[in-house]
């Protein structure tokens, strides 16, 4: 087994048998509808830099700029913003969410995710890799 | 389930064999449980069992573990279209463990039986065991270091380990060569063998009174009655495209965290997981083939549909899996991959989970412990003489959810693994057990609070015990959803952990003693008798303000010792403080 192994086009995936480089009908049916795979903004795909992290939803327009911590990350289907919201300590938290509730312009801000993390994150410092990539 | 008039078969034939088939599935493994030599097989309960069409999909399965099902398929799949099902005859069995041919990790076999009726296959029974040990740089295989699939272990292909009914020796004598207790292996493979001649009779038993016909015909009506079900349910989910990120904390070699990006598309009654977004491969072993990717979009989607919905490939019909190669989410050969099943497919569900939140969030649960924290060991039992390894893997809490709270010591929601028991352990490892305990106030608070994470404290008997780990959220805690908060941290600010308390009165992780890069991921740190380690697991996330948690259940909570006074008054909104540390 190496990687000149037959991948499908579509999905990616490794297959004993692929028909004009796909593994399915299903993947011949969205390549040939033109599928596009979706992306993610980079503000969703910067790793956790602070202790504590907080997703919430914010329903209609979304202030600008945002205060300070916040990062607009996606849409739910039903029109709300989901932004991510980045804090040293739980007490920041609640400043940062007091911020962004009072600067936006319609509808309550709802949590949707609260996570925590070891200190500054898990961005990386200089002493704490024995091997660096 | 409905079928219409031009089937041969009506509706109390078809409701019989679906049901036999799904029976069959749970006596292949009592059978299994029964016959086998390790306690992972007959404590912890890590296999499956399941039946195949000849095309290779899935047509019945029982409550075997969650993760091995939805990956099973690729690699029977994988299995007949490479050996060509023509080539197989009566009482071949094939074996096969390899990652890039449809596979989880090493340690998971896949064994398969071709069933055949006058020559023709009418189905495969297959089973999925982890093995306790298949070689490779650390005993128990789990190499938390690891920065190629080779140094994981024996990696095998599909091969036949029996011919017409006959063990092909060369080939188990290969195996057994590369593996560090093949008494043990022999044994827990010979299980799985006898586990498929039970299915065996049980199909041939079904097609002798049913008829070949009628079989196949029920085989087909069976997964698409399985996929109507499932195409209604998705049509519930309101169509639109939901995004969400999840974050493996290191590989093991670098301390930078790994995005787990997953898209989830809903259009009518189709589903697209796309991982577009993802990080590249890793150098450590936290990578999840393909399959691992697919089935861990699989748990959490059908988590969320009707429980009666008979769970085949035809559910799996709706739901296409993009995985960009090259990706921790489906790697290039030879990146390793052994954690990537175990702890890369928890942030995968999660992620998924996530996303699906958005659209339905009174079906979700918040994320449980997120980690099996697999601990392997070897070393030699002076007792008996003989060398001896061992797979330990850990229960935490499970996250709350709308209605209930979390469940306390259990394995992850996708898993049906079970605790393995102290005196199982004790009897064939030369370890003790000092203490296994629920951990007070390990939960994440909410309205429904997760579930309780466990403290376990284990002595080394021998005179070396070399471990390894391969571990997960050690730096992060379970999220909590909807105003629930995640579980707070232990004094040295981690959660899941093992930490060592060595007989010249050091203690800490694999960072403060053994110059690790990494708390979660290690490989073959040397243990001597006496010394001890502690083997750490947080509860889920919660779900719901804290503040809207009933009073009776708080002091129920209290009472139990789940959570202490002072921390239910600093949580539940009588101090403003919302965190600490335990």
């Amino acid at each position: 087994m190496s990687d000149s192994s037959p991948r499908c086009v579509l999905c990616g995936r490794l297959a004993v048998t692929l028909a004009d480089g796909y593994c399915s009908a299903r993947c011949r049916s969205l390549a040939g509808a033109g599928y596009v795979s979706p992306t993610h903004p980079a503000a969703a795909l910067a790793p956790p830099a602070t202790a504590v992290e907080a997703r919430v939803f914010v329903a209609g327009e979304l202030p600008d700029p945002l205060p300070a911590g916040c990062a607009a990350i996606a849409q739910t289907a039903d029109g709300r913003s989901v932004v991510r919201v980045a804090a040293d300590s739980w007490e920041d938290l609640d400043g940062v969410l007091t911020d962004l509730s009072d600067a936006s312009r319609a509808g309550p801000v709802e949590i949707f995710t609260l996570q925590q993390f070891t200190a500054g994150g898990l961005v990386p410092t200089s002493t704490d890799s024995r091997r660096e990539r | 389930m409905s079928v219409s008039r031009t089937d041969p078969v009506d509706l109390i034939t078809l409701e019989i064999i679906r049901s036999t088939l799904i029976k069959l599935t749970e006596e292949m493994g009592i059978a299994m449980g029964r016959t086998s030599h390790s306690p992972i097989f007959n404590e912890g309960r890590d296999y499956s069992c399941a039946v195949f069409d000849p095309a290779g999909e899935m047509i019945a399965q029982a409550a075997f573990d969650p993760l091995h099902l939805g990956a099973m398929p690729f690699a029977v799949e994988w299995a007949l279209g490479e050996l060509g099902v023509g080539n197989l005859s009566a009482g071949d069995v094939i074996l096969s463990n390899d990652p890039y041919r449809g596979g989880s990790h090493l340690p998971d076999f896949t064994m398969m039986l071709p069933v055949l009726v006058d020559g023709e296959l009418v189905a495969v029974c297959a089973n999925r065991a982890h093995q306790v040990d298949i070689g490779g740089s650390v005993p128990g295989s789990f190499f938390g270091e690891a920065t190629e699939v080779f140094q994981e272990g024996v990696c095998v292909p599909p091969v036949l380990i029996a011919r017409a009914g006959e063990e092909v020796g060369d080939v188990w004598r290969l195996i057994l060569a590369n593996v560090r207790d093949p008494d043990s292996a022999r044994g827990d493979l010979r299980a799985m063998l006898g586990s498929l001649r039970t299915g065996e009779r049980r199909v041939l038993e079904l097609v002798r009174r049913h008829g070949r016909d009628t079989f196949r015909a029920v085989l087909e009506e069976i997964k698409d009655y399985s996929e109507r079900r499932m195409r209604r349910e998705i049509e519930q989910i309101p169509d639109g495209e939901y995004r969400f990120v999840q974050w493996l904390e290191d590989d093991g070699h670098s301390a930078a965290p790994l995005a787990v990006a997953v898209t989830v598309t809903v259009s009518g009654s189709d589903v697209i997981a796309d991982f577009t977004g993802s990080a590249p491969q890793a150098l450590g072993p936290v990578n999840a083939p393909y399959a691992v990717t697919a089935s861990n979009v699989y748990c959490p989607l059908l988590e969320l549909v009707a429980p009666d919905i008979p769970t085949n490939h035809g559910c799996y019909r709706p739901i296409t899996v993009v995985a960009p190669p090259g990706t921790v989410v489906n790697p290039m050969h030879p990146a390793p991959v052994v954690g990537g099943n175990v702890e890369t497919s928890a942030r995968i569900s999660e992620a998924v989970m996530g996303a699906l939140a958005q659209a339905v969030p009174d079906r979700i649960v918040a994320p449980s412990h997120g980690t099996f924290l697999n601990l392997t060991a070897g070393g030699h039992d002076p007792r008996t003489g003989t060398d001896f390894v061992f797979y330990l893997y850990r229960e935490g809490g499970w996250g709350g959810r709308l209605a209930a709270d979390g469940n306390s010591a259990v394995f992850g929601t996708w898993s049906n693994d079970r605790q393995s028991s102290m005196e199982a352990n004790e009897q064939v490892y030369a370890i003790r057990f000092e203490a296994h305990a629920l951990t007070e106030d390990s939960d994440g608070a909410g309205r429904s609070r997760g579930g309780l994470g466990t403290t376990m404290r284990i002595r080394v008997l021998c005179p070396s015990l070399r471990l390894s780990l391969v571990g997960e959220r050690c730096r992060s805690a379970p999220f909590g959803m909807f105003g629930g908060l995640p579980p707070e941290p232990l004094e040295n600010g981690l959660w899941n952990q093992v930490t060592f308390h060595l007989t010249d009165g050091r203690s800490g992780t694999a960072v403060d003693l053994f110059g690790r890069s990494s708390p979660s991921k290690w490989g073959a740190i040397e243990l001597h008798e006496g010394d001890e380690f502690e083997y750490l697991t947080v509860g889920g996330g919660g779900y719901g303000p804290p503040g809207e948690r009933a009073a009776s259940a708080i002091s129920q909570d209290i009472e139990l010792q789940y959570v202490s006074s002072e921390r239910a008054d600093r949580v539940y909104g009588r101090t403003p403080a919302r965190s600490g540390s335990r």
